[in-house]
């Protein structure tokens, strides 16, 4: 009857045999399950045998199952080679057909010796072998030749517990051929190395399992972020094209509208139609400077103005006092709302200069962190009471709208009499943080 | 301080326009010869022949730009006085012209007068000066901090301080009335330093194209 232990071997068999194919630690799990198979299942189909053959066939199939077993341990410990040995492969394959067969063709007195004489040979072969690799994986696999040699020694030890726990004493040729040939110390032999195996491959497997999740997550990140590459590149895209389209009715409208104002200006001989197509042409350079400009730094607009506004004052001999609060930043104002404030602080200047009668001006800027203040005072004759000429005359509603555009508010005070004052105030927008 | 303008060239393609500059300049400076261009050709061919001593510039010509206009004059001639005549009023297009030699630009839609005060100004020796065209100067000296420049064997193109500081000035908004009296300095020595920064700006620019075009030349070796 099939042992405990070979039993034990058999399903430790089965379940290395069933793990899945292809790599080199796969490689020797595959070995060693037919190892065991051909060890404990050959062992267990020749028990059964008894049954059917006579006990002369047995036992020489019983024998015959070492040459084989040895032949796949040799070729195991091959796989620990640089490089196998095809010689020690053939030599191994040669005597699984010659042990047999020599055991068939000789007497049945000579049987038994010659049965062990084939033992003490695998037995030394394999031990060779074995040193060779030893020695060869000395140096950098120092743990796993003490490990090795350690399962080894367990191995021995259990087949001399075995040995000395036979009924009759063993003589000392015999003990050789017991060390050799006894089935407890293979047993736990290969029982040691199958759960090391084993192991060996759970620890592989779950590093693959590890590295693939990386992997997967690594694909992941990367094609999120091509993501966001692509719609930063395809808005991108649609700036440069809404740009250019910009810069194209820009230069359209300059050279046609602008060349026709011109001729416009210079050949008429009515001052108004002049001064109405001047600031045509301004207005026009404006919208141009809106629809195809960059943003301007705050900084770089109220000096724009200033200068502007300055010189024109300066040419009415009207007293200008410019002053300037708080710190403009790095606060960037969009192309519009840089062209809407200049079109509303012209207005007021005009204003100032054709209908004021004022001999002095205040303008004053204050730059808050989230708007901007302009206020320009004079001290002129101030606005008439009447509703329609404001309108009509001063652009005040444009004024007013135009602020409102920017979601910032204009006001103007005033009385007949005790000059005008225009307060603007304009949000910014939060300076991007880079 | 005016020079004695007898030779006058204007270039404009708008008939009428250029008409009316001829009878400005006619009125202003009197007794002078005026030829007329309509085209980039004519008017580099008109430098080549005569001497000019006032050439009003218009930048938008059917056949290319006035810029080259005035690259020709610096080279030929260069003590022709090139104003830019031009509607636009940005840095954009004004930049390059001051960078190829112009002398100063007029914003052709202004009142009669303003344009007959400015190019007496500028006869006088007073160009205009705009805070968007002195931020646009400091950015070009800004960055002639680069090694480049010295390997040029050309007078070390640099802005002095008191340069550097009336450009400043101007960049903040202050005109150069203004600037005079924070400074402590006339209205001549002002327009003196003015003209200094535009003659520099013109030989920084043309450096660095000379300097650009032996590279590239070493380049095709």
């Amino acid at each position: 009857m099939p042992t405990l232990t070979q039993l034990a071997l058999l399903i430790l068999a089965g379940i290395v045999l069933f793990l899945s194919p292809a790599s080199v630690q796969r490689r020797r799990l595959k070995l060693y399950g037919l190892t065991v198979l051909v060890w404990s299942g050959g062992a267990v189909l020749v028990q059964f045998s008894h049954l059917l053959l006579p006990t002369t066939w047995s036992g020489l199939l019983l024998a015959s199952l070492w040459a084989p077993t040895m032949a796949l341990t040799i070729e195991f410990m091959q796989g620990f080679f640089a490089g196998p040995k095809l010689w020690l492969r053939r030599l191994t394959f040669l005597q699984c057909l010659l042990m047999p067969l020599s055991l068939w063709l000789l007497p049945q007195a000579a049987r038994f010796q010659a049965a062990s004489a084939w033992a003490v040979l695998f037995g030394v072969e394999g031990l060779a072998v074995f040193a060779v690799l030893l020695r060869e994986n000395w140096q950098s696999r120092r743990r796993d030749c003490w490990w090795a040699l350690a399962t080894l020694a367990a191995a021995m030890l259990a087949s001399v517990i075995d040995a000395l726990a036979a009924p009759q004493h063993l003589p000392w040729t015999s003990l050789l051929v017991w060390l050799a040939a006894s089935p407890s110390g293979w047993n736990t032999l290969l029982i040691l190395l199958g759960l090391r195996l084993l192991s060996a491959y759970r620890r592989e497997h779950a590093a693959t399992e590890a590295s693939r999740f990386s992997l997967q997550t690594r694909v992941l990140d990367a094609s999120a972020v091509v993501e966001r590459n692509f719609a930063q590149f395809a808005q991108i895209r649609v700036e440069q094209l809404t740009d250019k389209e910009r810069k194209r009715i820009a230069a359209d409208l300059h050279d046609e509208l602008g060349a026709k104002l011109l001729t416009i200006v210079h050949t008429c001989d009515n001052e108004r139609i002049a001064t109405l197509g001047r600031e045509a042409l301004d207005e026009m350079r404006l919208s141009v400077r809106g629809l195809s400009g960059k943003p301007v730094l705050l900084g770089d607009a109220l000096a724009d103005w200033r200068a502007e506004t300055v010189s024109r004052l300066r040419q009415c001999n009207i007293r200008i006092d410019w002053s300037n609060a708080g710190d403009a930043g790095d606060h960037l104002l969009s192309a519009r709302t840089y062209v809407q404030t200049t079109r509303i602080l012209r207005e007021a200047v005009n204003n100032l200069i054709r209908h004021s009668k004022a001999t002095r001006a205040n303008i004053s800027c204050c730059c808050e962190a989230n708007q901007f203040r302009l206020s320009i005072e004079d001290n002129g004759i101030g606005l008439p009471a009447t509703e329609h000429t404001l309108v009509a005359d001063h652009g005040i509603s444009s004024m007013k709208h135009r602020a409102q555009q920017m979601k910032g508010r204009c006001v103007i005070e005033s009385r007949a009499g005790s000059g005008t004052l225009v307060r603007l105030e304009v949000p910014l927008p939060l300076p991007l943080a880079d | 301080m005016s020079q004695k303008i007898s030779n006058i060239l204007i270039l404009e393609d708008l008939t009428e326009i250029r008409a009316w500059l001829k009878q400005l300049v006619s009125e202003i400076f009197p007794g002078a010869t005026v030829a007329e261009a309509g085209r980039v050709k004519d008017a580099i061919e008109l430098t080549r022949s005569l001497s000019f001593d006032l050439a009003l510039i218009d930048l938008g010509l059917p056949d290319g730009s006035g810029v080259d206009v005035i690259d020709s004059l610096r080279e030929t001639k260069a003590e022709t006085q090139a104003v830019v005549v031009t509607i636009h009023d940005d840095d954009e297009h004004l930049f390059p012209a001051l960078q190829a030699g112009a002398f100063g630009y007029i914003l052709k839609e202004q009142p009669r007068e303003m344009i007959v005060e400015q190019l007496k100004r500028m006869n006088q020796g007073e160009p205009p000066l705009s805070p968007s065209i002195a931020r646009r100067v400091l950015a070009h000296f800004g960055s002639k901090r680069s090694p480049r420049a010295p390997v040029l064997d050309l007078p070390h193109v640099a802005l002095t301080e008191r340069e550097n500081e009336v450009l400043l000035r101007v960049a903040k908004g202050y005109t150069l009335p203004e600037i005079g009296v924070q400074l402590g300095l006339s209205r001549h020595t002002i327009a003196d330093y003015v003209k200094q920064i535009y003659r520099k700006l013109n030989v920084s620019s043309r450096a660095e194209v000379a300097l650009e075009a032996q590279r590239l030349g070493l380049f095709k070796h």
